[in-house]
């Protein structure tokens, strides 16, 4: 086995690639993908698209460069796009980025920038191969405010802290862990003494955990004010 | 349950006028169908399922993705009724039983094509998902949550679930494939640690199947209809307890097993 990965280059990107890129802020330079053209698979009779040809199509319309490694390429090979009712899968630019995702998570891949540069490289990351057990360290940290940015990006792995002042969170950490179910994307930490926990896992995961954590926060505040302002 | 039941009734009877009407008002990532779910098939071993999910799929105008899982499953199961199984609908008498094999066509109204559709998913152990969040949805992918052995299979739950408001939770009861999340906060007067452990007995957990106690509150998600009979219950409870009149353990086991007694999760 390498311990090394050796990185393959699938497209390189043309000049736009820089350009395909929104740098949100300097305190969380995660790139997010813009998509300047739609993308067309089409199926004929038994011939399935696979997952290199997904690639292919997210390359050309993001003007990203994507990378893989050895063990990954096997996995990309492999998959085939499964797709009944129709013949032909036609997504516009503003969606690229959702369905690729969606559709690259459903196979068990996960998107990590590798640089942010020019030209930008995207890796994809099989989580059926060994390199599940290091990607969660590929996960980005995002601002709390900028979660929502993240709730269409299925195979893009994230992280971040969110505040509870109302909520004792090594408690609720504890009850949580329980619904996690893959411990190499997935994780709720207290953070020490505070009132802050952090989150990791895929997009709209964090973010569906974020609401739910906020939610929690908010009732335990107004059962808080409910109970000083009752008659004595 | 009542609502299920007509329709097998129908089903069996071949009287459409039994179907009850629904609204076929789109839901946030369920687009509504626009045209009936017709299919046909010659073979006395019944429909295929890809038959059955293009007739989905052209009645939604949507393209549905197999999950790799679901794919290798359904290839396992071949039949969307296999040669002499029985076929039993969520919630209903396991005695009433619909022979696809026997009919040679399945037409359903446009308001039902969810229902329909989802209810033969659930039975076999399926789950409909949007494709992703994007509205409106692109399309679905169709996630099995079983094995070929039927034993629960290993999965990302949050990916295929829909977190939702408590509020938001009872226009989803007719969706017997698609899996939810909800949050029911609790009055102090009502235990979230009670109900979890109580409830937690009166269904079959899975990897997508849950109530669990997050502070004075309780999580649940699993399929629509379950999660919401379980709001159903907790809401029922904790009204009683926050007006006084307590609902002690054996009642609340009472109320339990009225509700969940035989709608074991198909997990």
């Amino acid at each position: 086995m390498k311990l090394i990965p050796l990185l393959i280059p699938l497209l390189v990107g043309c000049a736009a690639s820089s350009d395909a890129l929104a740098l949100r802020s300097a305190s969380a330079p995660m790139p997010v993908p813009v998509a300047t053209e739609g993308i067309e698979l089409v199926w004929e009779d038994e011939d399935a698209p696979g997952v290199m040809d997904l690639l292919n199509a997210y390359a050309k319309a993001t003007g990203l460069t994507v990378m893989y490694t050895d063990e990954t390429r096997t996995q990309i090979q492999k998959h085939r796009l499964r797709m009944v009712g129709q013949d032909k899968l036609t997504v516009e630019a503003s969606d690229v980025v959702a369905v690729v995702e969606s559709l690259l998570a459903m196979h068990q891949f996960s998107l990590v920038p590798l640089y942010t540069g020019n030209p930008t490289i995207m890796q994809v990351i099989s989580l059926e191969t060994q390199e599940r057990n290091y990607v969660k360290r590929s996960a980005h940290f995002v601002e709390p405010d900028d979660l929502d940015l993240y709730r269409e990006r299925a195979a893009t792995l994230i992280t971040t802290s969110i505040m509870l002042p109302n909520t004792d969170v090594r408690t609720l950490s504890n009850s949580m862990r329980t619904m996690l179910t893959d411990a190499n994307t997935q994780q709720i930490i207290p953070v020490g003494n505070s009132h802050g926990i952090i989150l990791t896992g895929f997009g709209p995961d964090v973010c569906d955990l974020a609401d739910l954590i906020r939610r929690i926060d908010a009732t335990q505040a107004k059962a808080a004010a409910d109970a000083v302002v009752e008659p004595r | 349950m009542k609502l299920a039941l007509a329709i097998v009734l129908a089903l069996i009877t071949g009287n459409q006028s039994a179907i009850p009407q629904t609204s076929a008002e789109a839901l946030p990532g369920l687009p509504a169908a626009v045209r009936p779910l017709s299919l046909r098939w010659t073979s006395e071993d019944g429909p295929r399922w890809d038959a059955l999910m293009e007739a989905f799929s052209h009645a939604v105008e949507r393209p549905v993705f197999l999950h790799p899982d679901a794919y290798s499953y359904l290839g396992f199961l071949g039949r969307v009724q296999p040669k002499g199984s029985k076929f039993t609908y969520l919630g209903v008498d396991p005695r009433l039983v619909a022979d696809l094999a026997d009919q040679r066509t399945l037409d359903v109204a446009v308001e039902e094509v969810y229902f329909e559709f989802e209810s033969l998913l659930e039975a076999r152990g399926l789950a409909l998902v949007p494709l992703c969040p994007v509205e409106p949805a692109t399309g679905f992918q169709v996630v099995s949550l079983v094995r070929n052995d039927g034993s629960a299979r290993r999965l990302n739950w949050m990916a295929v679930t829909r977190f939702l408001s408590p509020e938001a939770v009872q226009s989803y009861r007719r969706h017997p494939a698609v899996l939810i999340a909800t949050y029911l906060p609790l009055s102090k007067e009502t235990s979230a640690k009670t109900l979890e452990s109580e409830l937690s007995h009166a269904f079959e957990r899975g990897f997508a199947t849950r109530v669990t106690a997050l502070d004075n509150g309780l999580f649940v998600s699993g399929r629509s209809p379950f999660v919401c009979e379980v709001a159903d219950v907790v809401n029922e409870v904790d009204r009683c307890n926050a007006r006084g009149d307590r609902v002690e353990r054996s009642a609340l086991r009472g109320l339990i097993a009225e509700r969940f007694l035989n709608e074991g999760e198909n997990e």
